[in-house]
């Protein structure tokens, strides 16, 4: 599935020609799942408010990749 | 052969975030198809020029989707011209025959005036369950609960020969987020949604994509039936035939491709257009690590604070509105600073 949110990300004084960078490494380690888009949408003092898309896979997909069955099947 | 380096502008208006130009059906291709008077290419998107069943943008306007620009920025992928595609339809499962009778009218009408080529029409085998949603600020963004049943239906028109893909899904929305847009009040309420589907598609196949919405009954009798609209959301109370432009923008889009034997790489961008609020997306960021102008543009107002300035972004101009914007890029193409049109002229100093 596909789920939309709203996070927020700290600066950490980065320079705008490495934000990108900063933020898809935030991605990388925080999120769970791939994030199709986002955009800085404003910002907070030192930290970005960003929303974000993102796939993850829920339990009947995991379970579906697994090669298990859910309780109803 | 010694080729002349072209003029090449990305005109990026971000989608659902109420654009007042390119916010609703297509009414950012005069600014686009301005730009295109000045430069030898515009890289652009779906949301930009989408106008319903119409899609006016001129020749040299590159129809590229979110997805796949946000890679072409990245440097990830470049941009291979055509002279068509080959297009399969994917439809939603469940809704009423009057929403896949004007689905299909559409698709025939720019097959036999437009002579698209399509190769398949399927319809997904459940629903993909897709719902816009308001963010705090006003923005609309989306969700999908099935897509495994929409990337399984796009893989089999690939396999009957799609080169490009139309989807064309329902999309839940609140009937007062539609009437606030029609009356000019607030940001479109497909357009985040739209702009998942599309993103997904792109990420999972790497062909061109893009989206438009597929309406229930009541929708259709609703946009056709809500008076005067918004003279910007005119062509949809027309007729909602959103398949037209989106089928006219996919029987030319570049293709995407790697190694070096694209027509276009993120090198070739002379410039990057968007609205002055809208400097938090990949093009943007990706313009001010590859050191791209870019020109932001006060009056084209949003609901996003994303702002040059609260982003401590260089290498931006600000221009009032569209009109300054066509004499910076003649002034950029000409190869004259833009600031030595203006007065006072900055002093140098000898340090």
């Amino acid at each position: 599935m596909i789920v939309s949110k709203r996070i927020t990300i700290r600066r950490d004084k980065v320079k705008s020609e490495q934000l990108l960078e900063h933020i898809q490494k935030h991605f990388k380690d925080t999120i769970d799942g791939d994030v199709l888009r986002f955009a800085i949408i404003g910002t907070n003092g030192a930290t970005l408010d960003v929303d974000i898309s993102v796939r993850v896979e829920d339990s009947a997909q995991k379970a579906k990749k697994r090669g298990g069955r859910r309780a109803h099947d | 052969m010694h080729m002349t380096k072209q003029f090449i502008v990305a005109h990026i208006i971000p989608t659902g975030v109420k654009a007042d130009i390119g916010g609703y059906v297509g009414d950012a291709t005069p600014a686009t198809n301005m730009i295109a008077a000045i430069a030898d290419k515009v890289i652009s998107h779906p949301n930009v020029v989408n106008g319903v069943v119409l899609n006016l943008a001129k020749k040299n306007v590159l129809y590229v989707e979110g997805y796949s620009l946000d890679m072409f920025f990245k440097g990830e992928v470049e941009l291979k011209e055509v002279e068509r595609n080959r297009i399969g339809v994917v439809l939603d499962k469940g809704i009423e025959e009057e929403g896949y009778n004007l689905a299909m009218n559409t698709v025939n009408a720019l097959r036999t005036v437009g002579g698209v080529e399509v190769v398949c029409l399927l319809k997904t085998k459940k629903e993909v369950l897709t719902r816009a949603v308001k963010t705090k600020s006003h923005s609309f963004v989306g969700e999908i609960a099935h897509e495994e049943v929409l990337i399984d239906t796009c893989r089999s028109a690939i396999k009957k020969g799609a080169q490009a893909l139309a989807i064309s899904l329902a999309i839940q929305i609140h009937m007062q987020d539609l009437k606030a847009y029609f009356a000019g009040k607030g940001a479109n309420p497909y357009g985040g949604a739209e702009a998942i589907i599309s993103h997904l598609v792109s990420a999972e196949f790497g062909l061109p994509a893009a989206h438009a919405p597929l309406l229930s009954k009541y929708e259709i009798y609703k946009e056709t039936h809500s008076g005067t609209v918004d003279p910007r959301a005119a062509a949809e109370a027309i007729g909602p035939a959103y398949l037209g432009c989106v089928l006219r923008g996919l029987d030319r889009a570049p293709r995407l491709v790697v190694g070096g034997c694209g027509d276009v790489r993120v090198a070739d961008v002379d410039a990057v257009v968007l609205p002055y609020t809208c400097m938090g997306g990949v093009p943007a960021l990706a313009a001010q690590k590859w050191k791209i102008p870019i020109i932001a543009v006060k009056e084209n107002t949003t609901v996003m604070k994303a702002t040059p300035e609260v982003l401590k972004m260089k290498n931006v101009i600000v221009a009032e509105n569209y009109w300054e914007v066509g004499g910076i890029l003649a002034a950029m193409k000409e190869g004259i600073d833009p600031r030595e049109l203006r007065r006072p002229v900055k002093k140098l100093a000898i340090k």
